[in-house]
């Protein structure tokens, strides 16, 4: 009985009143309301409940979005900034023969320079990284 | 264009956000390297990330609450035929997992998927 009531109380807390255009999510959380996702994302403080309170279409577009911005996004910027002599130097460690191909290794160079000409910020972070593990 | 995530079951995007929102930092800078290093070593144009969606849909669908067990996880695949699936990439994709292996092996991460939350 509490739980249901706790429950309900939490569904009144949240209330999502309109779920278009599906690129912005408006809600009312405590009566305050939130216009983007960010101001979402960054002020929510049941994140699950109100993911269940979402259109299904905005939740997919939501969810989308946190997928590639937020989880995928660093890993493929990392990933195209470790060149191939480092790549290889990891390698190594555990097979000597194993060789970075040559057409990756352009690909990774022509992506590296246009993230880094759009996303100079990450770059220390990346360098970092990599010096860390190259380290090993 | 449709992103690697595309056709992830709803139900999976949604525990993944929520499992990455509950994540430490500490695990989720393990996530992040392991999917860097796959990414770096078997390629991160369309068809990589599509490898990535794979493994995280594995790990979401065995139960895994934790995204550090990435690397877990591709070495199941591997074991399960993902080499024959990406048959043009399973040189690719062994090298990532033997990568992925050695960095867990350096940050002493656990050798079987958490389970509990």
């Amino acid at each position: 009985m509490a739980k249901e009531k706790a429950l309900k109380e939490k569904e009144e807390e949240f209330s999502l009143r309109k779920t278009e255009p599906i690129t912005k999510v408006d809600v009312n959380y405590k009566g305050k309301d939130f216009h983007s996702l960010a101001e979402i994302n960054d002020s929510m403080e049941s994140f699950e409940d109100v993911l269940n309170r979402m259109n299904p279409k905005t939740l997919e577009v939501y969810l989308e979005n946190i997928i590639e911005t937020q989880i995928l996004e660093p890993a493929l910027l990392r990933a195209s900034h470790i060149s191939k002599g480092e790549l290889e130097k990891l390698l190594n460690k555990r097979k000597p023969s194993l060789q970075v191909d040559e057409k990756k290794f352009q690909a990774i160079k022509a992506y590296v320079k246009e993230e880094a000409e759009k996303n100079l910020s990450s770059l220390s972070r990346v360098r970092n990284f990599l010096a860390e593990e190259v380290r090993l | 264009m449709k992103g690697p995530f595309a056709d992830f079951p709803l139900e999976y995007k949604k525990k993944l956000v929520i499992l990455w929102k509950r994540a430490n930092n500490a695990d989720r800078e393990h996530f992040i390297n392991q999917v860097t290093y796959a990414l770096a070593t078997w390629g991160f144009d369309k068809v990589g990330k599509e490898i990535v969606a794979i493994v995280i849909e594995k790990m979401l669908e065995d139960g895994s609450t934790n995204l550090s067990d990435f690397g877990l996880y591709v070495k199941q695949l591997i074991k399960e035929g993902l080499t024959d699936v990406y048959s043009n990439r399973s040189e690719s994709i062994k090298k990532a997992a033997m990568l992925i292996d050695s960095y867990r092996f350096k940050h002493e991460l656990p050798l079987s998927p958490s389970k509990g939350l």
